[in-house]
């Protein structure tokens, strides 16, 4: 059974068991991921955080890293908005993508995020920036459970 | 005073008048960088209208052409269709005007009240200039003294009735000629050294390196008056920090994370190996859009209070906001070293960010 599969299974089972917020880890092989949920129903969920850990190889290579986030800017076109690859630090074993270009609402901008590290750990959030411009803070991101089930199998392929 | 000189003061009057009141529109479009040259820059200024005679409908019509019988009125200019198309003569032509930078300068020093900078440390440096203020009896011919060397011949003619006002020949004999002479002048020479540090990793869009070059020129120029000598070096990073020339540090993108504190050690280990403080007025200014990654704040903070702000006269940092916001750099500073006297922080959210930055930066009078 694949990530996704599992995802909508566990989802599905437990719409209204859930206690919330909760985290939601399932495990496939060496894949594991945790779903960091805040609300739920039966078209989508809000989640803090999607976090998928690649437990099969030790360690992370910066240009390891750059090629799995560049596989995944490619392969999540179905976000509203398209990622990339912003910034690859080699010393400390991190990558990051953001959205392209954020989305504007009103005073409010949002934008995706999402770090991979040398352990082989991705996390995928995403934030708004205060209209003030004094910082930016984590909001949940608002999918549909066919987004997340398809966002959990492309991170895993990516990192293949 | 002649009247031609009085009408061209006054209009550098006026000129100066209009650039001072839309210095804030110069400033946030950051059209002059492109128009300096030397020691002069143009400035357009479209807004100056040359008063002109406009002639009422009145008394309008030309000379009749051709043959006519006597009685035959000439005709008047009618209300005619308007021709078709775009004309094909050039238009109304934006007036430039030329100003020297330091002009400029005090034009903006005059339109943002900024103090003058009272340099630090001892002026150690000893220009020694070569001046012509003397007049000697002896000199090469290039250095003659015409006027005075003519003067002293009349004189001189005149005074031994060689001189015929019907026939005004004057002709000097040698020691009639007077040469000009040179006096060395010294003076303390104050010297500056200015370092910017730019952030250049991804996060950091060609927009918020415009607002940087926008900036970077108005603080130049300011600097430049106030100082007889300034060095200027540029250091970009983004994981690790490289010293460059100036088109490479406005023209190039990185995609490494953000470590400041390599920045700074840069910045330190150029000022301990060329510029000691006791010599160099020293300022810093470093713009980033604050997203500095891991626990490199602490180090660069630690760096900042030991080995930096006790070397400078001013460090100043920049936090241009990006598309995603700003960065948590700006709070750590301002908590860390909320009322040292030679560290201006600045948030740049636009363009429009620019003039009161530059206030914040300047306005210390360090």
């Amino acid at each position: 059974m694949t990530l996704s599969r599992k995802i909508a299974a566990a989802l599905d089972e437990n719409t209204r068991a859930y206690n919330l917020p909760c985290v939601v880890t399932l495990d496939d092989g060496p894949d594991r991921i945790n779903l960091e949920i805040t609300s739920l129903d039966s078209v989508g969920v809000a989640l803090d955080a999607l976090e998928y850990v690649a437990s099969d190889r030790k360690e992370w290579t910066p240009e390891a890293l750059n090629a799995w986030g560049e596989k995944l800017s490619k392969s999540v076109s179905y976000l509203l908005e398209p990622l990339k690859v912003l910034e690859v630090d080699g010393g400390a074993g991190l990558a990051q993508l953001r959205s392209a270009s954020p989305t504007v609402r009103g005073d409010v901008r949002g934008y995706y995020e999402v770090r991979l590290d040398r352990q082989g750990i991705c996390r995928f959030e995403r934030y708004v920036v205060d209209p003030g411009g004094r910082g930016r803070r984590r909001t949940p991101c608002h999918l549909t459970r066919e987004v997340v089930e398809r966002l959990a199998d492309d991170i895993a392929a990516g990192s293949s | 005073m002649r009247k031609i000189d009085r009408d061209a003061n006054r209009f550098k009057q006026i000129v100066r008048g209009k650039i001072k009141s839309d210095l804030r529109k110069y400033i946030t479009h950051g059209e002059l960088i492109g128009k300096t040259g030397g020691e002069f820059v143009s400035i357009p200024l479209p807004q100056i209208e040359i008063p002109e005679f406009r002639y009422g409908d009145k008394n309008r019509g030309g000379v009749g052409q051709g043959p006519g019988d006597v009685g035959t009125p000439i005709g008047r200019s009618g209300e005619g269709e308007s021709g078709p198309g775009a004309g094909e003569a050039p238009g109304q032509h934006i007036l430039e005007v030329e100003l020297t930078m330091d002009d400029l300068a005090q034009i903006l020093g005059e339109e943002l009240a900024l103090p003058r900078i009272e340099p630090k440390g001892r002026a150690n440096i000893i220009e020694e200039k070569d001046k012509y203020t003397g007049i000697r009896q002896a000199g090469p011919e290039s250095l003659r003294h015409f006027k005075r060397t003519y003067k002293k011949a009349l004189k001189r003619q005149i005074a031994s009735s060689q001189y015929n006002p019907r026939d005004p020949l004057v002709i000097p004999i040698r020691e009639d000629k007077l040469y000009r002479s040179w006096n060395p002048i010294t003076s303390p020479q104050f010297n500056a050294v200015v370092l910017y540090l730019m952030d250049v990793s991804g996060s950091m869009t060609d927009d918020q390196k415009e607002i940087v070059r926008t900036e970077a020129f108005w603080i130049d120029t300011w600097l430049k008056s106030q100082y007889d000598g300034v060095t200027t070096r540029y250091i970009i990073h983004d994981a690790v920090a490289r010293e460059v020339d100036e088109h490479t540090f406005y023209h190039t993108r990185e995609s490494g994370g953000t470590r400041i504190s390599s920045a700074y050690n840069l910045a330190n280990k150029i000022i301990e190996e060329s510029h000691s403080p006791m010599d160099w007025n020293i300022y810093v200014l470093h713009f980033s859009d604050g997203d500095n990654w891991g626990e490199d704040n602490r180090q660069c903070i630690g760096l900042l209070r030991d080995q930096l702000l006790p070397k400078c006269n001013l460090f100043g940092y920049g936090q241009v906001e990006s598309p995603y916001g700003s960065g948590e750099f700006y709070r750590e500073l301002e908590e860390a070293f909320e009322a040292v006297p030679n560290m201006a922080l600045s948030e740049i959210r636009n363009k429009e960010g620019i003039y009161e930055s530059i206030k914040e930066f300047l306005g210390r009078g360090r």
